[in-house]
């Protein structure tokens, strides 16, 4: 069996080094196709033979990209529009962009002014009203389309029986992510938050079977060893992403230990299930119509909350800290109701401003301090 | 006798009248123990309207609240006891804050509490969010029509059905809400008021074509109160008619509620700065500079003949629309208002409208060669403008286009 260290040090590499894996891709005579923000289907792409390519910006400022942005603006957007002007992207086929905000929908049509058709858009449009048939049906016929322009930026002709392998990969790889995320959470001494967000961000860059591969190592090499948090604090994060070096530091040097997240790039990202009979392209609409308590998308009950709060209670978390993702507004819509509701089950919860352009985190090192002092 | 009495009215303080008596109703309405719902400003009102639902909107009555000066105190509320973001849109806040608080600080825009909320996401997704949040801390229940966002130029097929599935479900779900039977029959007839009023809107607005114009583009933002709250009204479509009248009367005789002579026209783009509508208008006025384009005609304008074309006006909304599609309807308003410039507010509270601004203004510009600036602003929150900067920039733009004009 393959040691954790060896393991956790070939994800790092891996998420240090995005362009470089891209390049592999290439060299293999693969297309690449740029997957943004979120709850993209994905398996469209590695049907069509091509690798998707997670973008969610990037940690550092954006000068060229405020041509077309004001200042109070989503870093994601941003600075995946500033990596697309720098020429950091123009390997990529394509790029997926959803339109789940409104900083997504505008990033959408500025990717479009400003990319042209060097990095051409795959626009994907998705029914919030998903609980309803229309959705169903809208959702279905908009992945048909998004299927169609998959196939002209790859040049090829997506087989339904490549589609539904897809979505078993898929669906066995974001299993073994589920399991990551609590192994990884039981077992804080052999892995850091830096270790688990780069196993993680591994996975948007790496080839899905590859990585499957990996992860399942890693998962039973973690698993032979007794689970232990002793000496750590357990909290559950909330949020859209935490991969910002200063952020792992902070909660590393906190002896934090994330026993469960709630976050878009984490644990959302690997709660789609898809059917694997019927109609793949069916199939795929009704792994999206199927989520729930998602703070991006529509939750007329607000069953987010509720499920946050229980969550933490299952993996035992003394508290949650919510990463406010700076200019998100499903979030900062979500970030008091979540904070009320955690404490109201009594649990403590602090919330922690990120945004990838911002330099300093020193505040952001005081609240986890705090937070640990409190927790003991 | 209170008809005869508006029709005596001039018709600015008639829509005034009507605007004010939606309020006025829903609260009598919840008083006698009606349901009343609040509703985003690009719902199908025709649904609320067939059902004799008494609706308020709270985007118009955080305008409203702000104009009069209470937008910081209700921020302020938001942010300190209900803990929200100060990036978040400043009607929401306010909004929130009413929601909270039940009342303005000195009653600046009272309306009834809701006994559920009806959400649209054409105008922005934000919307979303803020209704859910409504219906969370109000404990009542949420309908919401999902518009997503278009990246082609017009809406389709499958937009138009996911639009029409949604408008009979919120249409079950009102009913069950209410005890209220859907009547169709007054839902055509509805629908036959709400063209006519949005025609008449659309007519009026045009109105700002004529040079000089008979009226001052700022006489829309209180105009546009009725267009968003009351279409579905057979009184707006008289108070409309009788607006259009004015018009004609004033272009007859070379009057105009632009009190100085118009020596500039542009495109206001943008929702106004409601907190400093005196200064950011007097501004303009004193430099002889007329607003006569502005989004809002066609933004509450919905035209249409059957049902499925009235899914495709709620779709196709300015901020529900592509790039290409914003800019050319844009660059039409501007060819429309002979303008010599553009005005572009950067609205912090808005970043759907503010996330495509400067690409916008650059093709405008570019397109139809006329100089075009931007300002930092906000709808509703006060802190976030500068008159300073906003004197400059007009300043600045009154000197180019000035100079275009001796050059031409």
């Amino acid at each position: 069996m393959a040691d954790i260290a060896s393991l956790l040090n070939a994800f790092s590499e891996v998420a240090a080094h995005p362009s470089k894996e891209l390049d592999k891709h290439l060299a293999a005579g693969k297309r690449v196709i740029g997957v943004g923000p979120y709850h993209v289907p994905e398996e469209l792409v590695y049907a069509a033979g091509a690798v998707p390519f997670g973008v969610w910006g990037m940690v550092g400022t954006a000068d060229n990209a405020k041509k077309y942005y004001p200042p109070f603006y989503c870093s994601i957007c941003q600075t995946t529009l500033e990596m697309g002007l720098k020429g950091i992207l123009d390997k990529l086929s394509g790029m997926m962009i959803t339109g789940l905000c409104d900083t997504l929908r505008a990033s959408s049509q500025n990717w479009k002014a400003a990319m042209g058709n060097k990095v051409p858009m795959i626009y994907v449009t998705n029914a919030q009203n998903r609980f309803l048939d229309a959705g169903r049906t809208y959702t279905v016929e908009a992945y048909t389309e998004v299927k169609r322009r998959v196939e002209e930026c790859c040049d090829t002709i997506i087989d339904d029986a490549d589609l539904m392998s897809a979505i078993k990969l898929y669906n066995q790889w974001r299993a073994a992510m589920r399991e990551f995320v609590t192994l990884a959470g039981n077992h804080p001494a052999e892995v850091s938050n830096a270790a688990r967000v780069a196993v993680i961000n591994a996975g948007y860059y790496m080839d899905k079977a590859e990585h499957l591969e990996q992860v399942r190592q890693l998962n039973a090499a973690l698993a032979e060893l007794p689970a232990s948090t002793e000496g750590y604090r357990k909290v559950v994060l909330s949020g859209i992403y935490e991969d910002i070096p200063a952020i792992t530091s902070i909660l590393d040097d906190n002896k934090i230990a994330v026993v469960a997240d709630d976050l878009a790039k984490e644990s959302r990202a690997f709660a789609r299930q898809v059917p694997e009979e019927g109609d793949a392209i069916e199939a795929l609409a009704d792994g999206w119509c199927g989520l729930r308590a998602d703070t991006e998308l529509y939750d007329p009950k607000k069953e987010h909350l509720g499920a946050l709060v229980q969550k933490a209670k299952d993996a035992g978390a003394d508290a949650v800290v919510i990463l406010l993702a700076k200019f998100c507004d499903p979030e900062e819509f979500e970030a008091p109701l979540a904070t009320r509701a955690v404490r109201e089950a009594g649990l403590k919860c602090i919330t922690v401003e990120i945004d990838q352009s911002t330099e300093s985190y020193e505040q952001a090192r005081t609240q986890v301090e705090t937070l640990a002092e409190l927790i003991g | 006798m209170a008809e005869e009495t508006a029709e005596k009215l001039p018709a600015g303080k008639w829509l005034a009248k009507i605007a004010g008596s939606v309020y006025d109703d829903a609260l009598a309405a919840k008083a006698r123990g009606e349901k009343v719902g609040w509703i985003s400003s690009n719902f199908p009102q025709e649904i609320p309207e067939t059902l004799g639902l008494h609706v308020v909107y709270p985007e118009s009555q955080a305008a409203a609240i702000s104009a009069k000066g209470a937008g910081l105190a209700m921020c302020e509320h938001a942010e300190g006891e209900l803990g929200y973001s100060n990036d978040l849109c400043a009607y929401a806040r306010i909004s929130l804050a009413y929601a909270d608080l039940g009342k303005c600080p000195n009653g600046e825009r009272e309306m009834p509490l809701p006994d559920f909320v009806l959400c649209c996401n054409n105008i922005c997704n934000c919307m979303m969010n803020w209704y859910e949040n409504l219906a969370h801390e109000l404990n009542i229940p949420l309908i919401m029509i999902d518009v997503p966002f278009n990246d082609k130029y017009s809406a389709d097929a499958k937009r138009i059905a996911y639009m029409r599935g949604q408008f009979d479900a919120a249409i079950e779900q009102l009913c069950e809400i209410t005890g209220k039977t859907w009547d169709e029959e007054k839902f055509l007839k509805v629908c036959e008021i709400s063209n006519a009023v949005g025609e008449k809107w659309l007519e009026a607005t045009t109105y700002m074509n004529y040079k000089p114009s008979p009226l001052k583009g700022y006489d829309l933002f209180n105009h546009m109160a009725v267009a968003t709250m009351a279409r579905g009204k057979q009184e707006s479509l008289d108070a409309f008619t009788a607006l259009v009248e004015e018009y004609k009367e004033a272009v007859k005789n070379h009057t105009s509620t632009f009190k100085v002579e118009e020596k500039n026209r542009i495109m206001f783009e943008g929702i106004a700065t409601w907190p400093y509508l005196r200064v950011t208008y007097s501004t303009l006025k004193n430099a002889g500079t007329n607003v006569t384009a502005c989004v809002y005609g066609p933004s509450f304008a919905f035209i249409y003949s059957n049902t499925d074309e009235m899914m495709r006006a709620y779709a196709e909304v300015p901020n529900a629309i592509n790039l290409e599609r914003a800019v050319e309807l844009r660059k039409q308003l501007c060819l429309d208002g002979k303008v010599d410039g553009g005005l572009v507010h950067v609205n912090r509270s808005c970043k759907m409208w503010s996330g495509i601004a400067p690409e916008m203004a650059r093709r405008i510009s570019s397109d139809l060669n006329i100089p075009v600036v931007t300002f930092d602003g906000d709808q509703s929150d006060p802190r976030n403008f500068s008159e300073a900067q906003y004197v400059t920039r007009v300043q600045g733009l009154v000197e180019i286009m000035e100079s275009n004009k001796k050059e031409a």
